[in-house]
């Protein structure tokens, strides 16, 4: 097979330590990750509130859920005109377009966690005399957090992914942007390193997720 | 009187559930609510914890209406109702946080001590048994200092052997702390074995049928309690009625042979 069209093994191998060695890849993985945390880091503040006020308010459901439902269908790439217009090249259209990509997956999780809570969990604590604030921390949010968890966890792999398209229209740096530059310099096996390390540091990061969510969740 | 329920009827739409129950309760006194499946014995515990409101009537805690749950009528389900997401020392620091205590870990410690649960304080409820989870139900909801111990067929999912064993324990820490208490069971023995009067609700509508006052010495174990003379025929008495309510107004359940 051509080799340009799929590069051998050791192409990409001699192609990885290259990258490596300029430090041109750790700092690519470093830019790309920050921006991925930033992004969810904003969605997890903004939606993590959202999902309870929508679980536990049927007003603020009937108001803003269909708004939500309108925005989900578009998906994160369809933003980056806008996000380019508003915020320029760079880091701008990177964060936004995390944070769009794991707004929803967060957001609806906490929202389907805290509303299928035992109502008899509930009532129990009503009945003991909880305080709002108790029954929130005790009751609610552990009650709730397996879903809450599985919700980031879903949310920072599709920002992951978000991240990517952003880069490699938006962006100088990153792992989407050595994709993008790649192929405009025909260098498909760094691509290739590219696409093994986004889908390997991807694969870090959810392990990571799945210790918290086993630590923290430990008695289900 | 402790508890007042006067006249109290619920209907769901053209059911009716039940229909001017009234009855109250003694200082201390342990009652028994007995009555065939559907005949409304765990709703009108609802009532009285004040989870849900009856369409007639009125329920009258220390001369309060019953309008909203309160500390002072705590329910023990038959599913335990613990929280999973903590540990059984932590399920009962719950209940002495939510009545505004601090430093509830001694005081939690003590709880469990009293239902033989000191080994099992860091086990999360689903590691422990039936039996076990009842108990820490049961220190939960003593936890709470409740003025009256609404008990929902709390026993009812237990073999027999560990609930037995349950009630002989269970009985005395509760005579010892002189709680007033409300069991609703399916079970006649348990039914005689604690209550100082056994109330008989029929079903659709329920309604109070009969009233039985258990004439009987409360010896400490199970077994000797039902050898005393006469607690065969009143046992037999129960039963039948039971049966014949359930006969009367249940054709499908007739067996041809």
């Amino acid at each position: 097979m051509n080799p340009f069209l799929l590069p051998s093994p050791t192409a990409v191998v001699i192609a990885f330590i290259e990258l490596l060695k300029s430090g041109e890849l750790l700092l690519d993985i470093w830019e790309s990750s920050s921006r991925v945390f930033a992004g969810f880091a904003l969605s997890v503040l903004i939606g993590t509130p959202l999902g309870l006020v929508l679980a536990l308010s049927p007003r603020w459901r009937w108001s803003v859920d269909p708004l939500l439902q309108f925005l989900r269908p578009i998906p994160p790439i369809a933003w980056i005109p806008l996000t380019i217009l508003w915020f320029g090249l760079g880091n701008g259209p990177a964060y936004s377009l995390t944070m769009i990509a794991s707004f929803f997956p967060v957001v609806l999780n906490v929202y389907f966690g805290v509303s299928r809570i035992d109502p008899q969990h509930l009532d129990v604590a009503r009945a003991f005399g909880a305080t709002a604030g108790q029954r929130l921390r005790e009751v609610i949010w552990p009650a709730a957090l397996p879903s809450i968890l599985t919700g980031y966890r879903i949310g920072f792999g599709t920002a992951w992914m978000a991240v990517m398209a952003a880069e490699m229209v938006a962006s100088h740096t990153g792992l989407g942007y050595l994709i993008q530059v790649s192929q405009n310099m025909l260098r498909t096996d760094r691509v290739l390193v590219g696409m093994v390390c986004i889908g390997f540091v991807g694969f870090l990061f959810d392990r990571a997720f799945l210790k918290l969510q086993e630590h923290w969740v430990r008695w289900a | 009187m402790i508890l007042d329920v006067q006249n109290v009827s619920l209907n769901y739409g053209p059911l009716h559930v039940l229909k001017d129950i009234s009855f109250s309760l003694r200082e201390r006194e342990r009652l028994a609510l007995v009555g065939p499946s559907g005949c409304g014995k765990s709703t009108l515990i609802g009532l009285i914890a004040g989870l849900r409101q009856a369409c007639a009537g009125q329920i009258l805690h220390r001369g309060q209406r019953v309008e909203s749950p309160s500390r002072e009528r705590v329910v023990i389900f038959q599913n335990h109702a613990l929280f999973p997401w903590a540990t059984a020392l932590e399920n009962v620091e719950f209940a002495l946080r939510a009545r505004g205590r601090k430093n509830v870990r001694e005081e939690a410690l003590h709880w469990l001590e009293t239902m033989g649960l000191t080994p099992f304080a860091e086990t999360y409820p689903k590691q422990l048994s039936g039996g076990m989870a009842q108990r820490v139900g049961l220190a939960r909801a003593l936890a709470a200092d409740p003025d009256i111990l609404l008990l929902d067929e709390p026993f009812s999912s237990l073999d027999v052997l560990t609930r037995d064993r349950l009630l002989e324990e269970v009985l005395p820490a509760l005579t010892a702390l002189g709680k007033t208490l409300i069991l609703v069971t399916h079970s006649i023995d348990e039914a005689l074995f604690v209550g100082d009067r056994v109330l008989c609700l029929s079903p659709r509508p329920g309604r109070i049928e009969r009233v039985l006052e258990t004439p009987f010495d409360k010896p400490r174990r199970l077994i000797e309690f039902k050898r005393q003379s006469g607690f065969l025929e009143l046992e037999a008495r129960l039963y039948s009625w039971l049966r014949g309510q359930e006969d009367l107004r249940e054709p499908d359940s007739t067996i041809y042979i």
